[in-house]
């Protein structure tokens, strides 16, 4: 009989070392809701309140709803699609052939499983209050936004689109690696990919609150992190970024550089990410800080959903390193980050200078497209 | 201190773990003290047998239970609570080593040899020991998923499906992970 190893590796599990533990944990948790809530473990045991819909218009509107009425309940379309009021300014469209389950509806924390077809969410900002509609092993948080997710009826493939304000998305096969997706973008996992191969497509071309900013100033000013660096940073406390960062400031400009290309071959984005930042902070007049900042620049493009970012390293790139190999590449890259943010001006601003600069350039039919127009 | 999940339960047996996660969703924090108190020494086992160093087993246990308690919304069947942690904190584990093993081979961490002697029980047969001293040499050196395949066959004696499902891997990825690690382990074993 094969030994049992693992009950020979000494491990104190001592009251101390537990105690400890916890109150390691307890600061960490999310800021619960009021204490008083024997009202909704009562109705957490409830029943269930099905809503079907068929036939004709099918609108279902419900006007200040307890929450413990949504608990559990399960919102079914057939062939026509269905509103439905959540009481609180929040709305959601489920399209036909849908079917959404209401797994939690608190004061503090609205959950949503979609099981079948789509649902489009106009979500009221609430401080404090976490939305989350879940599908297939994806989760999508939001916070005052308009967005859809939708399912595959192989259920093989969720798609996430943003029309205003920004959501985050995790997948259970990659819990600590949140991204962000912004108004404007959209984003899709395949079910069996690995969850590094997730990639945001390209945007949609409609309006957005963040869009319309001039193009970043031109001065030697160091890049900010950015809004992508900070979100996986808060995602990611329970992850190694956390352990790396006093490495970050103390590694060599090539140190830091290696770091960040072998994080990113090996998908570790956020990491890739700081490195690169920290090295374009510390050292900006290092000769790999070009590179640094046009590799951020994609990494902030196509893997973290921050085409604001993304413009600014870019940006920054062209500014350090204007007779590189990448030139080209980060012109082009620049107005696909000023297409995606919605800043027409800028963005043909930008694809006038790659125009100009680059007429018979290996993007000049990508670029002559962007920007909407002339 | 931390609640005594049996008082939450007339029968004396407690609450299952079903009730404690729904009512954690709920905002309990009594119910989150109940599943930390019912967990933490099946996640801190884990953690140290995984990651060999208490401290660092410590840091995996904390960000294991954070991540677990403030994402009970995501746990589809919250019966399952206790395979669903044990996978979080096998996939964060495996991050963490990755990350580590990147710094290092970069030179920006220095490699800690865990303290076998410390780890192995005096009451080890003797065979177990040679074999626990072997596997934890050899583990330091493999790569992450390696390493982790390896030490839950092996240490934890789960089946391959069981590795499968806790690493989030199919269950072909993980036999040729445990069959790479065990052809080191081989290696190793002959040098000596």
């Amino acid at each position: 009989m094969k030994p049992e190893l693992g009950k020979y590796v000494q491990v104190d599990l001592s009251p101390p070392r537990l105690a400890r533990l916890w109150d390691g944990v307890a600061p960490r948790l999310a800021a619960t809701s009021s204490p008083r809530r024997a009202w909704l473990m009562r109705s957490v045991l409830a029943g269930s309140l099905l809503v079907a819909a068929g036939g004709g218009a099918a609108l279902y509107s419900l006007r200040e709803p307890a929450p413990s009425v949504w608990q559990n309940a399960v919102l079914r379309t057939g062939g026509d699609a269905m509103s439905v009021n959540l009481g609180e300014g929040s709305t959601l469209e489920v399209a036909s052939e849908s079917r959404v389950e209401v797994a939690e509806s608190a004061k503090n924390s609205v959950r949503l499983n979609l099981a079948q077809g789509s649902v489009l969410c106009d979500v009221t900002h609430r401080e404090g209050r976490r939305f989350v509609v879940a599908a297939a092993g994806v989760e999508v948080r939001v916070v005052g936004t308009r967005f859809r997710v939708a399912l595959a009826p192989s259920g093989e493939r969720v798609e996430v689109q943003v029309e205003r304000g920004t959501v985050e998305v995790t997948q259970h096969s990659d819990p600590g690696h949140v991204r962000r997706i912004s108004a404007g973008e959209r984003w899709s996992v395949a079910q069996n990919a690995p969850a590094a191969s997730a990639e945001p497509s390209a945007p949609t071309p409609s309006p957005s609150e963040a869009a319309a900013s001039p193009a970043p100033s031109e001065s030697a000013a160091a890049l900010e992190p950015s809004a992508d660096a900070r979100a996986p940073q808060r995602a990611d406390k329970d992850s190694p970024l956390r352990e790396a960062t006093s490495t970050l400031e103390v590694a060599s400009a090539k140190q830091l550089l290696d770091l960040a290309n072998s994080a990113r071959r090996s998908g570790d984005i956020p990491l890739a990410a700081r490195a690169y930042e920290a090295l374009l902070s510390r050292f900006p007049r290092d000769g790999r800080s070009g590179l640094a900042a046009f590799e951020l620049g994609r990494l902030r493009l196509d893997r973290l959903g921050n085409p604001r970012g993304a413009a600014q390293a870019f940006e920054r790139a062209i500014q350090l390193a204007p007779g590189s190999g990448f030139r080209e590449d980060a012109m082009a890259r620049l107005v696909d980050a000023y297409a995606a943010l919605g800043a027409t001006d800028a963005c043909r601003r930008a694809r006038q200078s790659y125009l100009e600069s680059y007429p018979a350039g290996l993007h000049v039919s990508g670029v002559s497209a962007k920007c909407s127009g002339r | 201190m931390v609640a005594n999940p049996r008082s939450a339960s007339k029968s004396g047996s407690g609450p299952t773990d079903a009730a404690l996660v729904v009512a954690a969703r709920a905002g309990e924090t009594w119910a989150q003290q109940a599943l930390f108190e019912r967990y933490a020494r099946m996640v801190l086992g884990l953690s140290q047998r995984i990651l060999c160093h208490s401290a660092d087993a410590d840091d995996l246990a904390q960000d294991a239970f954070v991540y677990a308690l403030n994402h009970l919304g995501s746990l589809q069947n919250p019966q399952a609570f206790a395979a669903w942690l044990a996978s979080i904190v096998v996939r964060t584990a495996s991050k963490r080593l990755r990350t580590r093993r990147l710094l290092s081979r970069l030179g920006l961490r220095r490699r800690q040899a865990p303290d076998l002697e410390a780890v192995i029980s005096p009451t080890a047969p003797p065979d177990v020991a040679a074999e626990l001293r072997a596997v934890y040499a050899v583990v330091e050196r493999l790569p992450a998923e390696q390493r982790v395949a390896l030490l839950l066959r092996r240490v934890e004696g789960l089946e391959i499906a069981e590795t499968a499902e806790r690493m989030d891997l199919s269950p072909a990825t993980v036999k040729r992970r445990i069959a790479a690690a065990e052809a080191r382990l081989e290696r190793a074993r002959r040098l000596l």
